[in-house]
C-alpha cells in the first residue's frame, strides 16, 4: 500500500518537469512492468488523466493512449525477460509510439531534447523507484 | 484474473472516451473542474511558489528603497543640523546679501556683497551660508561690504570638535587646520568642527567643517589637523550675514 502511495507522490512529483524530462511515463513503465495488473492499469488511467488536466487539449485523448499502451504492455510483459536491455528497449519502443500518437492525435510537438533526456533519465529513475519499492536495484519477475 | 484485467480496460477507456464525447467547450470545464481539484496541491505548491518568488522581487525593490531612503534620510538630517544651528531665525535675524565681486589677487579671501551700512552691516558681523561658516564683515561701505573668508590667510576662528569637546583655532595658512590639538587628545577624521562661541564676533554653534586629516607635527605640544570647509566659497553666489548676535556672557 505505502508503494502505491510512492507512485503517486512521485507522479505528482513528476508532472512539473514533464516538458522537459517524461518521468512520468517511466514511472508507469516501472508500475506496469513490475505491479499487480489492475492497480498497473488505475495508474495509468490517472497518469494519463492527471497529463490531460495539467495541459489540457482535449479531456480524455492522452488518458486513452496511457491505458491502451498499459494493456498492451500488461499482455507482453509475460513474454519479457526482465533484464536491462530488454527493459530499456521496451521502454524506448513504448514512449516512441506513446510520443508519435500524441504527434498525430493531438498534434503534440516531438520534442528531441525531451526524448533524449526522459532515456537518459529512465535507469536512475528505474532503480530509485525499485530501489524504495523493493530494496533491490532491478527486481526479478 | 484476465477476465477481470479486460473489464477494468474496458471500464476505464469507457471513462475515458464519455469526455470526448461532450461539445468541446464542455471538455474544457470539466477539465477545468477537474483539474481544480485533482491537482489542488501542485496548484497549490504552484501558487505558494510564484507566490515567493513575487515576494523575493518585491523585498528586494524594497531593500534597495530603504536603503535610498536611509541615504536621503542621513542627507536631510545633516541639512537640519546645518538649518537649526546656522539659520535659528528665533535666534538670529539674517541679511541675505549677493556677492557681487572676489579679489583678484586673494579669489577665495575676500568676496565683495551687495549690502551696506545703509542695510546694517557693519565690521566683524559673522557671515555663513546654508552649508556653514564663510567669515566676518572686513569693510563695510554705505551699499556694499567686504567679507574676509575661512579661505584667507591668517584667519582664525574659536572652534570646537563636536564630538569629543575639543577646542581649538581654526586658523587658515597653506591648508585651513584645527590648531593647539594636543598630541594626546582624541580627534578623529571626519568629525564635525564647529565655533565654539569663545568669541566677540562669532556665535557659537556654526559649523565649520570637517576634519579630513590628521598627522603628527615636529611641534611638541601639538599634533596637524586638518579640516575641510563646510562652505565651498569658491561657489558661492549669496550669503547671510548674522546682524543681532547676543554677545557672550563672558563679554556682558
Amino acid at each position: 500500500m505505502l508503494r502505491y502511495l510512492f507512485y503517486i507522490l512521485a507522479l505528482y512529483l513528476s508532472l512539473p518537469f514533464s516538458a522537459t524530462v517524461d518521468i512520468a511515463t517511466i514511472v508507469v513503465f516501472c508500475v506496469i512492468v513490475k505491479e499487480d495488473a489492475r492497480f498497473a492499469l488505475i495508474f495509468a488511467f490517472v497518469t494519463g488523466l492527471l497529463i490531460d488536466l495539467y495541459s489540457p487539449v482535449r479531456l480524455g485523448v492522452i488518458t486513452i493512449i496511457y491505458i491502451t499502451l498499459a494493456e498492451v504492455l500488461l499482455y507482453l510483459r509475460k513474454f519479457l525477460v526482465l533484464n536491462p536491455i530488454t527493459t530499456i528497449a521496451t521502454f524506448t519502443v513504448l514512449y516512441l509510439i506513446k510520443t508519435a500518437v500524441l504527434n498525430v492525435v493531438i498534434s503534440a510537438p516531438i520534442d528531441p531534447g525531451t526524448m533524449i533526456f526522459t532515456l537518459l533519465a529512465f535507469f536512475p529513475v528505474f532503480f530509485f523507484l525499485n530501489q524504495v519499492s523493493y530494496g533491490t536495484w532491478m527486481k526479478k519477475q | 484474473m484476465r477476465r477481470q484485467q479486460i473489464i477494468l480496460f474496458i471500464i476505464l477507456f469507457a471513462i475515458s472516451a464519455l469526455p470526448l464525447l461532450l461539445y468541446e467547450r464542455t471538455n474544457l470545464v470539466l477539465a477545468r473542474d477537474l483539474s481544480a481539484i485533482l491537482l489542488y496541491p501542485f496548484h497549490a505548491t504552484t501558487d505558494f511558489v510564484e507566490y515567493l518568488a513575487v515576494s523575493n522581487v518585491r523585498t528586494e525593490k524594497l531593500e534597495i528603497l530603504v536603503s535610498q531612503l536611509k541615504l536621503e534620510n542621513a542627507a536631510l538630517k545633516d541639512r537640519l543640523v546645518v538649518d537649526t544651528t546656522v539659520l535659528d531665525p528665533g535666534e538670529y535675524e539674517l541679511i541675505k546679501a549677493s556677492v557681487i565681486g572676489r579679489d583678484p589677487l586673494n579669489i577665495n579671501g575676500y568676496l565683495h556683497i551687495n549690502q551696506g551700512t545703509a542695510d546694517g552691516v557693519f565690521e566683524n558681523q559673522t557671515v555663513i551660508t546654508i552649508d556653514g561658516f564663510v567669515g566676518k564683515i572686513k569693510h563695510t561701505g554705505l551699499f556694499t561690504s567686504i567679507v574676509e573668508t575661512i579661505e584667507n590667510r591668517g584667519f582664525t576662528v574659536s572652534a570646537i570638535d563636536t564630538k569629543t569637546g575639543i577646542h581649538g583655532i581654526i586658523k587658515k595658512h597653506d591648508n585651513l587646520m584645527f590648531r593647539y590639538v594636543r598630541h594626546s587628545d582624541e580627534v578623529n577624521v571626519g568629525d564635525s568642527i564647529q565655533t565654539s562661541g569663545m568669541s566677540e564676533i562669532f556665535p557659537k554653534g556654526i559649523l565649520i567643517g570637517t576634519i579630513h586629516a590628521i598627522s603628527e607635527s615636529e611641534d611638541m605640544f601639538f599634533k596637524n589637523v586638518y579640516v575641510t570647509p563646510a562652505a565651498q566659497i569658491n561657489r558661492l553666489a549669496s550669503v547671510y550675514i548674522i546682524q543681532n548676535m547676543r554677545i557672550p556672557a563672558a563679554v556682558d
